[in-house]
């Protein structure tokens, strides 16, 4: 069935509206550079995305690649509403930096771009073009700061990593083919019910690789290697933008690619997984628990994050689909957010951000604003009720609880009991008085209003998730309904 | 005349808008926090006391079948789950929020000279965790009920690991007020964690046998279980409220909490947190696990009664006078466990008794504790003696204290144990012997303390400043309540009789089908 030339226009809008961004941003730099004009056009493309989204449509197919239903405007909406805290965030950070700005706000936009369209992807092809269009675009807002050694170290560390990862999945899918020879999602899950014993082996094979290549994206154990580093040299802002939007897109697009190709087909894979997220969850916390540097205390609890997430996509069922995307929306904010404090106290001078411990000591009393968001989302982290962290882990804990998987259950509830530990090192150690460094400190600044806008749009929505997440969880259960 | 269903979230919105603007106060002056901590306090102790001067207190019910409430309030909060707020208060919830109140005037009033640092945010934390304490003896929702769980542990944290104390003791151990606030906050809130998973399941259970997610208690107490998942569900909850509690093995946070606590932090810690272990068992172990509870019961007594023998050993041999009191509270929550599971009405009432007696009696020795460390500035008994003929009112407040500590009768504590004792002895006569051995290591810590601060030399001629007037008044407070207690309990037994009755008969028969 082919959609009328008018709701494809209509339904690729986000999409579209996107790309127009990419070529307006690129045509303003190469005619007059001018910092403030581009990310405010940045912000607004963002926002016309989002508003996009909004609008209520059916599901519309556009060719055999891309779907655009109700699960990918609302990961649409999603990339956008972070793609605006991330610009208002960057802005400040930017503006600091005594290269080239504006590249920062193009490459964002491509980022973005290769997020939704991995949030449309129903077929290989689209999976790999979006998973590529974001990651290129990755190197490029990881290195930026390509003077200070540790940034330009995590980028080629991420482009090979990524690259290696790329062509794991391009074995994979090559495997896939080989044995059903189908491309898109659907059919490969009802092909590989009808293979005989040898294909299925490669089939599965192939699956294996896939999850492989994801695995790393989603730096789940043991592809975690990258994580700490790139966390850790990326500037701030783009740290965050790639915890939360990249991760969180990926498990977007594993949610059409398990209720296609379900993980009850591939038991070995299912207990492979399962492994994986117990040792992730382990690794994570275990990891964090020796760091010193916020950054990477911040990426390894991202590895136990991407553990309790696998939890739901192991266990299926509505109530786990339901979770998915509750977690990475909750899981968004409080990313954001921690990068966010983290964004607002760094900046692009010097050898690295401030994310050192000691940074942190006495920030209360320097810096009361800042702790006042860090300190709740460093909570939601650790799962603590009001915040939108607990509502994602109680989530999760009702999706095992539902499927009877005690174990994977008790495995969250042993990491987060672990994740305590560095969480609240976290928050404390702001709250201690700093020898000599009691004093109020403040800038009030273009720069540092448009970063704490960004900070008091996201505390709002994490309690506003925490104290009444009715809306989020209707649409979230009305999303999923829509869907065939 | 009726009282309006809206007092219920006010006992918990006034200490929470209290704490903010304490906080907020904290620019104008230091001593506002403080007048704000006490108002809102003793608003929330007059508003109990009101809801007890008009409530119509239903009679004996034992074998109604849905619990009676003397006020209920309800507002629904998130339909998808079946999630409400719902609060409701009877006579058991009532005694305690009350004692929350009391107990948090208290706190406010004896922080006035000791907290000088950041008083704003002290008093922010302070309040909150009070707040949460207040929901948490009201909440009938289990999901609020976590919610105000962990809304209590939070504010907890903050009070021990930026004001408290770290002990010489501690220190060279390497242990400071963030080890014990972290060590704290890990133990409850992984027990806590256990306690979400069971009543996941609890209500995922409910959902498939009536088709409808409820986190609503009335709901849940009729949940069709098989003996496996109602054991299963029940070692997770009872768990979660043993540390609270705490019982033996999990106790290990408590003398480390209490001692680096902040004199307000330790009254508060030991005169309610402790409570609110107790008050879950109560409220929801025994009536929504009442088979496998009763199964379990030789081992939480046997728990119970070691708890007593082992935490009143381990008060004999300490040095650190803080630490001391801890281990007592660990002994004399044995006796509340002992009679939760011995699960007769006396033996349930004494339990209840005991928990108000101790609550005062132990906010008290902290008291008087922190008042001890502002004159010396230490807390090592071999560092004191001799304050008898140096502080004499001061040396009789803790003579007093003492002595209600080791159940002389006529105070709280002789008629909880008491009550505990005789309650018990017809269900299991070989525990209850053990258990009252107690009282005899209860004798020999008590006096070990009047002995060591009070008399013998003292270590040094420094003149000590007795009680202030506004000292003399918080501990005259208590005195008479622990008097009251003793010698005219009738009242405070009449209120609790009818919810207490029902529980009983529930842990005795089970909860009968609507």
């Amino acid at each position: 069935m082919n959609p009328s030339w008018q709701s494809a226009v209509q339904a690729g809008a986000p999409l579209l509206l996107m790309a127009a961004g990419i070529v307006l941003v690129m045509l303003l730099i190469a005619s007059a550079r001018n910092h403030r004009a581009i990310a405010q056009l940045t912000t607004l493309g963002f926002l016309l995305t989002f508003g996009v989204c909004l609008i209520p449509q059916s599901s519309v197919e556009l060719t055999t690649l891309l779907v655009l239903d109700d699960t990918a405007r609302f990961a649409i909406a999603l990339v956008a509403a972070a793609g605006v805290i991330t610009v208002l965030l960057l802005y400040g950070y930017v503006e600091a930096y005594d290269g080239v700005r504006e590249e920062m706000y193009l490459l964002l936009l491509i980022a973005a771009l290769g997020a939704m369209v991995l949030a449309c992807a129903q077929h290989a092809a689209s999976l790999l073009l979006g998973l590529e269009t974001l990651s290129v675009a990755l190197f490029g807002m990881i290195a930026y700061t390509h003077r200070r050694r540790r940034s330009l170290e995590a980028g080629i560390k991420y482009l090979v990593l990524s690259a290696a990862a790329s062509a794991t999945l391009l074995f994979g899918f090559a495997l896939v083919y080989a044995a059903c020879g189908e491309l898109q999602f659907d059919a490969i899950g009802t092909a590989l019910d009808r293979l005989s014993a040898d294909e299925r082996a490669i089939a599965w094979a192939g699956l294996a690789l896939i999850w492989v290549g994801l695995g790393f994206k989603l730096s789940l154990v043991p592809f975690h290697l990258w994580t700490a580093d790139v966390y850790e040299g990326a500037p701030a802002p783009v740290s965050g933008f790639l915890a939360s939007v990249s991760k969180g897109l990926v498990a977007v697009m594993l949610l059409r690619w398990v209720s296609s190709v379900a993980l009850t087909q591939t038991p070995m894979l299912h207990l492979a997984l399962s492994v994986v997220a117990v040792l992730s969850i382990a690794v994570g916390n275990l990891g964090a628990l020796q760091q010193n540097n916020v950054k990477r205390v911040l990426a390894y609890s991202s590895i136990a994050h991407t553990g309790y997430l696998l939890v739901p996509f192991l266990v299926g069922g509505l109530v786990a689909r339901e979770a998915v995307l509750v977690y990475v929306t909750c899981y968004t904010v409080m990313t954001l957010g921690c990068f966010g404090a983290v964004t607002i106290l760094s900046g692009p001078a010097g050898e690295q951000d401030a994310d050192h411990l000691y940074d942190y000591r006495g920030l209360f009393w320097r810096r009361p604003l800042v702790t006042s968001v860090f300190a709740p989302m460093l909570l939601a982290q650790a799962g603590l009720p009001l915040t939108a962290g607990f509502l994602a882990k109680m989530y999760v804990l009702a999706a095992a609880v539902e499927r009877h998987a005690w174990w994977l259950a008790l495995a969250v509830v042993a990491g987060s009991a672990v994740g305590l530990y560095y969480y609240l090192r976290l928050i404390v150690v702001q709250f201690l008085p700093k020898p000599g460094g009691m004093r109020r400190e403040g800038v009030l600044s273009e720069t540092s209003v448009t970063a704490g806008i960004a900070l008091l749009l996201l505390i709002v929505a994490l309690l506003g998730l925490g104290v009444l997440p009715e809306p989020l969880l209707s649409g979230v259960t009305a999303v999923l309904n829509s869907a065939p | 005349m009726g009282l309006s269903p809206l007092l219920l979230p006010a006992l918990v919105l006034i200490p929470f808008v209290g704490g903010l603007l304490a906080w907020y106060s904290e620019r104008l002056s230091l001593t506002w926090p403080r007048w704000i901590g006490l108002l809102s306090m003793a608003a929330t102790c007059a508003i109990a006391l009101w809801i007890w001067g008009h409530a119509e207190v239903p009679g004996i019910v034992p074998d109604s079948r849905a619990p009676q409430w003397i006020l209920e309030y309800k507002l629904s909060w998130i339909p998808r789950w079946g999630v409400s707020f719902h609060f409701g208060i009877d006579g058991l919830g009532l005694l305690m929020v009350l004692l929350t109140g009391v107990l948090g005037v208290l706190s406010v009033a004896c922080s006035w000279r000791e907290i000088q640092q950041y008083v704003g945010f002290f008093h922010l934390n302070l309040l909150w965790n009070l707040a949460g304490v207040m929901g948490v003896f009201m909440a009938l929702d289990l999901f609020l009920f976590f919610v105000l769980w962990e809304v209590m542990l939070v504010p907890m944290y903050f009070l021990i690991a930026l004001w408290g104390h770290s002990s010489t003791a501690g220190a060279k151990r390497g242990h400071s007020r963030v080890y014990a606030a972290t060590k704290f906050f890990i133990f409850t809130q992984s027990a806590g964690l256990l306690m979400l998973v069971a009543m996941l399941a609890l209500v995922w259970l409910h959902q498939q046998a009536t088709g409808q997610w409820s986190f609503n208690y009335h709901d849940l107490l009729y949940t069709p279980l098989t003996h496996a998942q109602e054991y299963a569900l029940m070692l997770a909850f009872f768990i979660a409220f043993a540390v609270k509690l705490p019982v033996v093995p999990l106790h290990p946070w408590l003398p480390d909490a209490h001692s680096q606590a902040p004199t307000a932090g330790s009254v508060d810690l030991a005169g309610i947190l402790l409570k609110t272990g107790a008050y879950g068992l109560l409220r929801f172990v025994l009536p929504l696990f009442p088979h496998a509870s009763r199964e379990f019961a030789p081992i939480a007594i046997g728990l119970g009664v070691f708890g007593i023998l082992y935490g009143a050993k381990l008060a004999l041999v300490q040095t650190d006078i803080k630490r001391l009191v801890a281990y007592t509270s660990v002994s004399h929550m044995g006796f509340v466990l002992l009679g939760i599971y011995a699960g007769s009405t006396i033996a349930l009432e004494g339990a209840l008794l005991l928990m108000l007696a101790h609550g005062l009696a132990t906010g008290g020795l902290f008291i008087l504790c922190g008042e001890l460390y502002e004159r010396l500035h230490t807390r090592e008994l071999g560092q004191m003696g001799g304050l008898a003929r140096r502080a004499p009112h001061y040396a009789t407040a803790v003579m007093f204290f003492a002595l209600a500590s080791l159940g002389l009768p006529g105070l709280g504590n002789f008629v909880g144990e008491f009550l505990v004792l005789v309650g018990s002895f017809p269900v299991r006569p070989w525990a209850t012997m053990l258990a009252a051995l107690g009282l005899i290591l209860a004798a020999v810590y008590s006096l070990y303390i009047v002995q060591k601060v009070l008399h013998g030399p003292p270590a040094d001629a420094r003149p000590v400043e007795d009680l202030t007037a506004r000292e003399r008044l918080m501990i005259g407070a208590i005195i008479v309540s622990l008097l009251v207690l003793g010698l005219f309990p009738q009242p405070v037994l009449d209120l609790a009789r009818g919810p207490l009755t029902q529980i009983g008969a529930w842990y005795a028969h089970g909860v009968p089908l609507p």
